[in-house]
């Protein structure tokens, strides 16, 4: 709790973006802001995600960054030379795109070699990169396979291995995981962040999925509408988020709106419709001002004592742990019922007791933010 | 903010595209050089026909029209050939429809043997159904001279036009309903006949209504088609049937009247061009719909046992008039004199391969050259087209798909008067042909390419260029094996027209190059049908064995989507 901003992580910088915006216009005509004046430094070996609903222009960064989309203002630099108006073939840079694009008239080890072919890479040295690339994603011995005779896994290494072996300066992730059902992908998950460790390779993941961000990420670049709302590891994202939309965004959340009371030693005193909370804060919100109080549902508590009573309104058992709304003096709170094996299970409309963990709630400051 | 977006988005994009366009240097000058292309070899000619049909004597004016216009024969020819368009075009779009729902709808046995029935006359010189008909029905026609016994009876004039071009253009519309019908799930009809319609309702309330706009431009094609039609009037209409695609022939050759020429042509032009609009416009409102690997299965429950039947009459019977159509002209190549001596002789195909030694070489030269340019082209065009932001991208897709709606009599007038004088001297040379062909075939090339491009994810081509490949290296090594079937259509079309076509050509053959098709048509003149016969048979195995031989080359290997020519 001591320390509420993380330092940047240290060491050479491989992609800068710096004021990058780019205009498109519509079907209509009409201009749309796709991505608005984002800056963001990424440092070498790290692995940054790119967060954010569809149509945030998380998409249109990494294409901008490959050199698909040219930016309307701003400037990339990787590796410290300036690429904003290069070609994508000379950027060195490496993408997994989302629908894989396999080359589907190559086999797969023609599929992995065709970035060294295209380099003048000698026959020897691109057997030996090729077979290293393929061990690496684990598919030796499916060198001589048509991409149409691959699982969507098998498929999916076979572009991390294409883009791997040029040994790029930086890789670019768009979504690759979208295609894969939900057990592939949490497999895929760890071999990628393994593979990333094991190269050492400065990476760029675009995702939707903050399950996916989260667990692969060092840092994460929350967008919304084109803009940067907050850059931070993935529990100062969880834990402080920025502003409401990051709070929603990632995770679950009760946001309760009050006013402050007053702050001491640390903390704010907010009323809340149904109740007084004390919440920490390290920096002094004026009496009066509107807050919202991020509380994330795993730290409200249900017991069949405890002075705060409400009633539970809905409960979704889902195996290992319990879902319930709860509604406390007219407001619905969403908690967690952890190990219903051990714990049981409160039913729909039974009087239980909450408890709230404001104690490691997060203040965000809603009024004079705009 | 959405201020300071509007002020910038134009121009900081602006040169950004530009700078990034000259970073790219290879497909600014391949898009420049096209364009240049297209204009010398499809705008000039066609400006050259304009100017010159509306400058008589020099001054502008529309007397060329006028004074045509004026002759009832001219009158009459207009209405003939808007006629016979029209009955050509309704006549082969029913017979296409019921061949084509028969092969696609209904489960009836010899599919393959009807479809490749239907190919036939696609790949043979237009007019050999005339030929065809006049062994059959003519004077010394077999049938109605030496079967019937018919001294008196004649076939030249609108009905044996009709039925000459019905046998030539109904496969064209076969081929384009085909297509529609596969593009139409079958599990619709299914759940009509599920909700309890009967068939003939879910026929004509579920299927047709889809099919309409497949329909209507398969009319479409076959009336600019028909229109554009020359061998076939040429042979069969006679001087009391006129049509202007003929009559602007003999302005141009037979009292060298080069402005009688020009205007009649583009008389020819109005209604055609005035059709491929129309053709456009509902092919352009028509979504492209990406091959999603998982075929609709159809139950072909939906048409009754009796039309099933009665639809494979009518296929059966169209099927037996072409089969009728070729064998007489296999009979008729190898007969000692047609009508009067029928005993089998190799006369005629010796003096085809002895006296046409040349010509054959000629045609087979310029087809040869023609082909892989137009190929390659259409290809290149395609590319641009679908995946490259350039200047006049708009305009160069268009323009080449102009060429498509110009009668070839407005293109071969157009050549003659675009290419007479330095420095684009090209009459009586061999380039004139192969640029007539390459740029008059490329469409077709081009809307293949365009078709299967679209398909395929964009992200495959971004891909090698992500991975170092040059612009050229990546249209090279990926976009050209991927577009393999289309660029495979486009061959096999370029081929078979460079070999068979006519109506342009007919201006442009000269002393030193002739072609094949012109020397049938002479043949046929001097009443030669044997000899007429015998060149139509060599032609004809001539582009077969083409046609084989491109697949070889071309089919090892991947196909994304099935080609769909053949």
């Amino acid at each position: 709790m001591s320390a509420h901003v993380t330092p940047p992580p240290a060491g050479e910088v491989s992609l800068r973006v710096d004021r990058v915006t780019k205009v498109f216009a519509d079907p209509t005509g009409a201009p749309v802001t796709a991505v608005d004046d984002v800056s963001l430094a990424v440092y070498a070996g790290e692995f940054v995600s790119l967060l954010g609903p569809s149509g945030c222009g998380k998409t249109t960064l990494l294409r901008i960054i490959a050199g698909f989309e040219t930016p309307t203002a701003g400037e990339i630099e990787l590796a410290g030379q300036r690429v904003t108006h290069l070609p994508p073939d000379v950027r060195g840079t490496a993408m997994v795109f989302q629908s894989y694009a396999l080359f589907p008239h190559l086999d797969v080890f023609e599929n992995v070699a065709f970035g060294l072919r295209v380099r003048g890479t000698g026959a020897a040295e691109t057997r030996e990169r090729v077979a290293d690339a393929l061990a690496l994603v684990g598919l030796e011995g499916l060198s001589r396979r048509s991409p149409d005779q691959l699982s969507g896994g098998q498929q999916q290494r076979v572009a991390v291995a294409r883009a791997v072996v040029t040994r790029p300066r930086v890789l670019l992730l768009d979504e690759p995981l979208s295609n894969l059902d939900a057990k592939l992908r949490e497999q895929m998950r760890i071999e990628l962040r393994r593979i990333q460790r094991e190269v050492g390779i400065t990476a760029i993941y675009v995702t939707h999925d903050q399950v996916e961000a989260m667990t692969l990420a060092d840092r994460i670049v929350v967008l919304d509408r084109g803009r940067v709302q907050q850059l931070a590891p993935p529990a100062e994202l969880y834990a402080r988020p920025a502003n409401a939309f990051v709070a929603e965004f990632v995770g679950k959340v009760n946001l309760l709106e009050g006013r402050v009371l007053e702050t001491r030693d640390g903390a704010c005193r907010v009323a809340l419709p149904a109740m007084e909370a004390v919440v920490p804060s390290a920096r002094r919100v004026e009496a009066g001002v509107r807050v919202g109080v991020v509380v994330r549902p795993e730290t409200v508590h249900l017991a069949q004592e405890g002075a705060l009573r409400g009633a539970v309104r809905r409960a979704v058992y889902l195996g290992s742990q319990v879902e319930y709304e709860v509604e406390v003096g007219g407001e619905l709170l969403q908690a967690i019922g952890r190990s219903p094996l051990e714990e049981g299970i409160f039913r729909e409309g039974q009087d239980v007791g909450v408890t709230i963990g404001f104690q490691v709630a997060h203040l965000l400051v809603l009024d004079g933010e705009a | 903010m959405s201020s300071a977006g509007v002020a910038n988005a134009g121009l900081p994009q602006g040169r950004g595209g530009l700078r990034r366009l000259l970073a790219d240097p290879v497909i600014l000058l391949a898009a420049a050089l096209i364009q240049a292309a297209l204009l010398i070899f499809i705008i000039w000619p066609l400006l050259r026909v304009l100017v010159v049909s509306l400058t008589p004597g020099g001054v502008l004016s529309l007397d060329a029209y006028r004074d045509q216009l004026r002759s009832w024969y001219v009158q009459r020819a207009v209405v003939n050939s808007l006629m016979v368009g029209g009955l050509t075009a309704a006549v082969s779009v029913a017979l296409g429809f019921a061949y084509a729902y028969t092969l696609v709808r209904t489960a009836v046995p010899f599919k393959r043997i009807f479809h490749l029935l239907a190919i036939l006359p696609i790949v043979s010189p237009p007019f050999v159904s005339s030929i065809a008909i006049i062994l059959l029905f003519g004077r010394g026609g077999i049938v109605t001279s030496g079967l019937l016994g018919l001294r008196d009876f004649n076939i030249y004039g609108f009905k044996g036009l009709l039925l000459a071009q019905v046998m030539t253009f109904a496969p064209v519309a076969y081929l384009v309903l085909r297509g529609v019908l596969e593009g139409i799930d079958p599990t619709l009809e299914d759940a009509a006949l599920n909700l309890g319609a009967r068939r003939w309702t879910v026929f004509r309330r579920v299927l047709l209504p889809l099919a309409v706009p497949g329909i209507t431009s398969a009319f479409l094609v076959v009336f600019i088609e028909s229109l554009a039609d020359f061998g076939n009037p040429l042979l069969l209409a006679g001087s009391a049937f006129p049509v202007l695609s003929v009559q602007a022939y003999l302005q141009i050759t037979g009292m060298f009247n080069l402005q009688a020429g020009a205007a009649l042509s583009v008389l020819l032009l109005v209604p055609s061009v005035t059709a491929f609009i129309l053709y456009r416009l509902i092919v352009g409102s028509r979504r492209y719909v990406t091959v999603t690997g998982k075929p609709g299965r159809s139950s072909l429950k939906a048409t009754s046992p009796a039309a099933t039947w009665l639809l494979f009459g009518v296929t059966a019977a169209t099927a037996g008039v072409v089969v009728m159509f070729y064998a007489v002209i296999v009979a008729g190549a190898l007969a000692r004199t047609w009508g009067v001596d029928n005993t089998p002789s190799l006369e005629a195909l010796r003096y085809v391969l002895n006296v046409g030694r040349e010509t054959i070489r000629d045609t087979l030269a310029i087809a040869v050259t023609a082909t892989p340019i137009s190929g390659l082209l259409g290809m290149t065009i395609a590319f641009l087209v679908v995946r490259r932001k350039f200047p006049g991208r708009g305009g160069l897709e268009l323009t080449s798909l102009l060429n498509f709606a110009l009668p070839g009599t407005v293109v071969g007038i157009g050549y003659i008067l675009a290419f007479n004088q330095r420095p684009l001297l090209l009459t009586g040379t061999m380039a004139i042909l192969v640029a007539c062909f390459v740029f008059r075939y490329v469409p077709v090339g081009i809307q293949a390419g365009i078709a299967v491009l679209r398909q395929i994810d964009p992200s495959i081509e971004e891909a090698a260029q992500n991975l170092g490949a040059s612009s050229v290296v990546t249209f090279r090594r990926v976009t050209l094996p991927l577009v393999r079937p289309a660029f495979f259509s486009a061959l096999v079309f370029a081929f078979v027209r460079a070999m068979t076509a006519i109506s342009a050509a007919v201006f442009l053959v000269s002393a030193n190059w002739n072609l094949m098709t012109v020397q049938i048509l002479s043949e046929v003149g001097s009443g030669r049908y044997n000899a007429a016969a015998a060149y139509s048979l060599v032609l004809l195995v001539l582009v077969i064995a083409a046609i084989g031989i491109i697949g070889l080359v071309l089919r090892r290997g991947y196909s994304p989507v099935q080609g769909r020519f053949l």
